[in-house]
């Protein structure tokens, strides 16, 4: 067995709970020693794996056991973390916040149930990823496109409940949510907004059924275990165009969103656009030591040296047009004048630069097809590992610069490179700093874990908030969440003690402690 | 019962038991099913896939296409060993895919380098250590050949049990990022 005991739990209670677990779901489903708990622990970790180590884990094989699962974290009081397939390494995998939870794996859950063609969604269960539902949408020759995240191994579920964001017109996940099934702590199962409706026609065409709209609950929190999902899907569009715009100046950023901004807006620029910094983009193809071998950040020579090397600038922006021939030439005719502006900006299609690897997973992921080549950027530093700062911007070029110097200057202080980019929605910027560490460096390890506690506070006093976090951090952000004595956090105390009066489900979760306290 | 080859049944591959070495513990049998990865974009890379006389599996610059396969191998049970010499970013990703199948870790080496060095870091048992460190001290073949040898002795491994280090003359290539791992990984329960 493994040595990790949920808090107050003996051995022997344990053991029974263990035995329980595995006469719901058969023994080769639930894993308590330490080999087989490897998959759960945060590989990438920065402090002490130990501190978000389980007790256990547990794979049902539908709703029926998950509320048998339930009812026996509920008699013994043993909280269990739910992942759909867990693989967000720079959030904490599958690994739970409080040490000791039994980790409640959906994986195995991974049936398609529905592909609507006409109405353009699909409905899926936790353990869906990427990979299968663009598989299962080829399969049947489908003309509809999936949104995926850049790791293409991730949950399509697990992604859109933690609100992750992929590539194409339908980038922001959240709004293609339509419908949800949930488990709640006392094993209640609940169908949201249309669903609700016995026989209803319309569960997954209309998200909002009749009074309140509860789903939006379910995401990022510890309020329920979702078990099935309707996700809106992109009809394939008549043309696809991926393009690149190189931009030479760090200080480029500030026009060049300010020119984006009304782009975006328009629609004239239609998908998740991202703007990359130097560091990631090249981090794609070659490491820090091919062109810089002493500590610190890489000077500015060697980035020169970089960008002259690759044929990319110190910003480096991926869309695409969707549509017709006609009206594509016409938005690029738009786009190529505006940013045209900006002095030394160069402009790419798929001819020019179709063998990079970075441009060939971007144009991959604009239009919904899964890959996992952006991990290469992990090979940045050896043995690297990374994880994620994320605070929101506005579309708004002074906004993105000040933050980008904020982030740089931080790292640069604490001996780290920047590498980050902005992924462009409408109205809002996803601005995401990925440290890269060696996993076997201590020293840096704690030094990424500081910066980003340190950044976490600044961005908060000049108004900036993140939209997510590791595991590490998640009472730090929520904790910076704090508008009138902490009244958001009040709320989803009051709503967390109602659902899950002993505490069940994810403790920890975004900051939400059962009972208010971390204990 | 093989004892100085392995017979890959699956992919009908042969490697070949490096000559002086005795055969210290069982072998798998032919019945053993075996994927050899190797990243082809480096020439420490291609000299370990030749060293291996086999057609390992190459990763590209797409590794989720090559993960699906592995994915679909291991769902159909169809592999007992999965081992290689790859970038750190494939290895995490097999890694966690492999553990999440019942997999467990047998050899891991880290290959570094550092100036006009190489540091190579393994974990292993002791007789796949001694073997690794003396011969690589005493080889004066590339690193990534000598390795590539010693491939049938990394699937003998009880298990990342010790450490040991040795460092070896050598510059990096200008087409390497500078970081290798080697590892092997051993079925532990059906999933």
């Amino acid at each position: 067995m493994n040595n990790v005991l949920p808090q107050g739990i003996t051995p022997a209670v344990f053991a029974e709970a263990v035995g329980e677990l595995k006469d719901i779901v058969g023994p080769q489903w639930v894993f308590a020693d330490k080999t087989h708990l490897h998959a759960y622990y945060d590989y990438f970790a920065m402090r002490d794996p130990a501190l978000h180590a389980p007790s256990a884990a547990v794979a049902p094989d539908g709703v029926e056991e998950i509320q048998k699962i339930l009812a026996v974290a509920r008699k013994h009081r043993i909280p269990v973390w739910a992942v759909s397939t867990g693989r967000n390494l720079a959030y904490g995998t599958a690994a739970p916040q409080k040490p000791g939870t039994i980790v409640l794996d959906l994986k195995r859950m991974k049936r398609i149930l529905e592909v609507n063609e006409k109405h353009a969604y699909a409905v899926v269960e936790p353990g869906v990823n990427y990979f299968d539902l663009y598989n299962e949408l080829q399969r049947r020759g489908s003309k509809l496109w999936i949104d995926c995240a850049a790791p293409g191994w991730g949950g399509v579920m697990g992604n859109l409940l933690d609100r992750g964001v992929g590539y194409t017109p339908y980038g922001e996940h959240f709004l293609s949510q339509c419908g949800m099934q949930v488990v709640l702590a006392d094993g209640t199962v609940v169908d949201t907004a249309m669903g609700s409706q016995p026989g209803s026609k319309t569960a997954h065409n209309y998200r909002y059924g009749r009074g309140p709209w509860v789903d939006g609950m379910f995401t990022m929190s510890n309020f329920g275990v979702v078990t099935r999902l309707g996700i809106q899907l992109m009809p394939e569009p008549p043309g696809y165009r991926p393009y690149m715009i190189t931009l030479p100046e760090e200080e480029d950023i500030e026009p060049f969103t300010e020119l984006l901004q009304p782009l975006k807006l328009a629609m004239v620029i239609p998908n998740a656009a991202v703007t990359v910094e130097l560091n990631l983009e090249a981090a794609i193809k070659v490491s820090r030591a091919q062109y810089y071998t002493g500590k610190g950040p890489l000077p500015e020579s060697a980035r020169r040296k970089m960008m002259s090397d690759l044929g990319i600038g110190k910003w480096n922006f991926y869309g695409a047009l969707y549509g017709p021939e006609k009206i594509m030439d016409n938005n690029w005719k738009l786009i190529h004048d505006a940013f045209s502006q900006i002095k030394g900006a160069r402009f790419y299609f798929e001819k020019d630069r179709g063998n990079e690897p970075s441009f060939m997973y971007r144009s991959k992921l604009m239009q919904g097809i899964p890959n996992l080549t952006e991990f290469s950027f992990l090979n940045w530093v050896p043995n690297g590992a990374h994880v994620g700062f994320s605070p929101m911007a506005a579309v708004n070029g002074k906004t993105a610069l000040q933050q980008y110097r904020l982030v740089r200057d931080r790292a640069h202080e604490y001996g780290l490179d920047y590498l980050g980019e902005y992924i462009v929605g409408w109205r809002d910027m996803h601005h995401v700093f990925v440290p890269v560490f060696r996993r076997d460096d201590e020293d840096e390890k704690r030094r990424v874990y500081e910066v980003v506690t340190r950044l976490i506070r600044e961005a908060a006093r000049q108004g900036y908030g993140e939209y997510r976090t590791h595991l590490d951090f998640m009472d730090e952000v929520a904790g910076t969440y704090n508008w009138h004595n902490g009244a958001l956090a009040r709320v989803n105390q009051r709503i967390k003690d109602t659902l899950d009066p002993y505490g069940i489900l994810a403790p920890g979760k975004s900051g939400i402690w059962p009972g208010g306290g971390r204990t | 019962m093989l004892t100085r080859r392995i017979f890959l049944q699956s992919t009908a591959l042969v490697l070949t038991l490096p000559a002086g070495r005795g055969v210290r513990a069982a072998i798998p049998t032919d019945a053993a099913r075996i994927r050899v990865i190797s990243d082809l974009s480096c020439s420490d890379g291609r000299r370990f896939h030749r060293g291996l006389a086999t057609p390992a599996v190459r990763v590209g610059v797409d590794e989720g296409a090559y993960l699906q396969g592995v994915a679909a191998d291991l769902n159909r049970h169809a592999v007992d060993y999965l081992l290689g010499l790859t970038q750190n970013s494939d290895f995490i990703l097999l890694r966690q895919s492999l553990y999440e199948s019942g997999f467990r870790m047998i050899y891991q080496g880290q290959h570094h380098y550092e100036e006009d060095v190489i540091r190579h870091s393994f974990q292993a048992d002791s007789p796949l250590l001694e073997e690794l460190t003396a011969g690589l001290a005493a080889d004066q073949r590339p690193w990534s050949r000598f390795l590539a040898e010693t491939v049938p002795h990394w699937l003998q491994s009880r298990g990342p049990e010790d450490d040991a280090f040795i460092t070896t003359p050598g510059r990096r290539p200008a087409d390497s990022r500078g970081f290798l791992l080697s590892w092997a990984f051993a079925r532990e329960r059906t999933a």
